[in-house]
């Protein structure tokens, strides 16, 4: 049975909207260059805000370990819809192809995640502005 | 019906091939060693270095998602990888390989570490239907 051309773009487009729906998220970008000896770049105190500054070593530690906490939430949440959506797409591509209208792209946990990793940057970078011991070797 | 049986098939005889595979981008640092080497052209000389070799080096990298600030290093690198899996009946990737990956493409730049580690999340891409992407920063310590 051949369809029509109006029926075979809905359904190519169907098709997109599902599979995009459940696009892979990219790493978030890496933040400027602070550490390195041959960068020209250097913190200084307008990097960071009046509260950020006074936030102590120990603070920022637990500032990061909250954040984790926080991270793994969105990513069981995403990892938990990653497998419903793949169930929706082994319908959709077998069976029954408006099945992919049941994927979830889980935007808000993805953007939650990105916002984290900016948050993230700016306390690690603030331990490096304060010198605080953060003994990685 | 056929055309399902035969896709249901090739799938099934892939998935005995090797679960995942990947891709990587490395951006040299201008100045740095890795930079020099790529622009001289002796990049290729780096590029013999037998897996073997790769692998042993690999394994000494220090990986972190955080920053090192007690000992001075030199930025070498900034690396983007990406772990697909090979069918749609493989296990999704993981960031323990997308590690491997930041590990290896750091050896290749004779980097120390890799830090200011992140990742994406895994879903579809053009290329895969499950892909993780990661990101980190090669260095070499300086002292």
């Amino acid at each position: 049975m051949r369809l029509s051309l109006p029926n075979r773009r809905f359904i190519l487009s169907l098709f997109a909207a599902g599979a995009l729906a459940a696009c892979a998220r990219g790493a978030p970008e890496l933040p400027p260059d602070y550490g390195s000896v041959n960068s020209s770049e250097r913190l200084t105190i307008h990097h960071f805000t009046e509260d950020q500054l006074k936030l102590t070593c120990s603070e920022i530690g637990d500032g990061l370990t909250a954040l984790n906490e926080a991270k793994d939430k969105h990513e069981a949440e995403i990892k938990s819809k990653r497998q419903q959506n793949q169930t929706a797409g082994y319908i959709a591509g077998l069976l029954f192809l408006p099945a992919l209208l049941a994927t979830d792209n889980s935007t808000e946990a993805k953007s939650g995640l990105d916002d984290i990793q900016t948050r993230r940057d700016t306390l690690i970078a603030l331990e490096r502005f304060k010198k605080c011991a953060a003994k990685t070797t | 019906m056929l055309k399902t049986t035969i896709a249901i098939t090739a799938a099934l005889v892939l998935s005995g091939c090797s679960g995942s595979w990947s891709t990587s981008n490395v951006t040299p640092i201008e100045g740095s060693a890795a930079h020099t080497a790529a622009v001289s052209g002796t990049e290729r000389e780096e590029s013999t270095k037998s897996d073997e070799e790769i692998k042993t080096a690999a394994g000494k990298i220090i990986l972190t998602d955080k920053d090192i600030t007690d000992r001075p290093y030199e930025t070498l690198a900034e690396l983007e990888v990406t772990v697909n899996k090979t069918t749609l009946f493989h296990a999704d990737p993981t960031p323990e390989l997308v590690r491997e990956k930041l590990k290896e493409e750091a050896a290749k730049l004779n980097a120390d570490a890799v830090v200011l580690i992140r990742y994406g999340s895994t879903g579809v891409s053009f290329m895969s239907w499950g892909s993780l992407e990661g990101k980190g920063r090669a260095v070499k310590f300086t002292k």
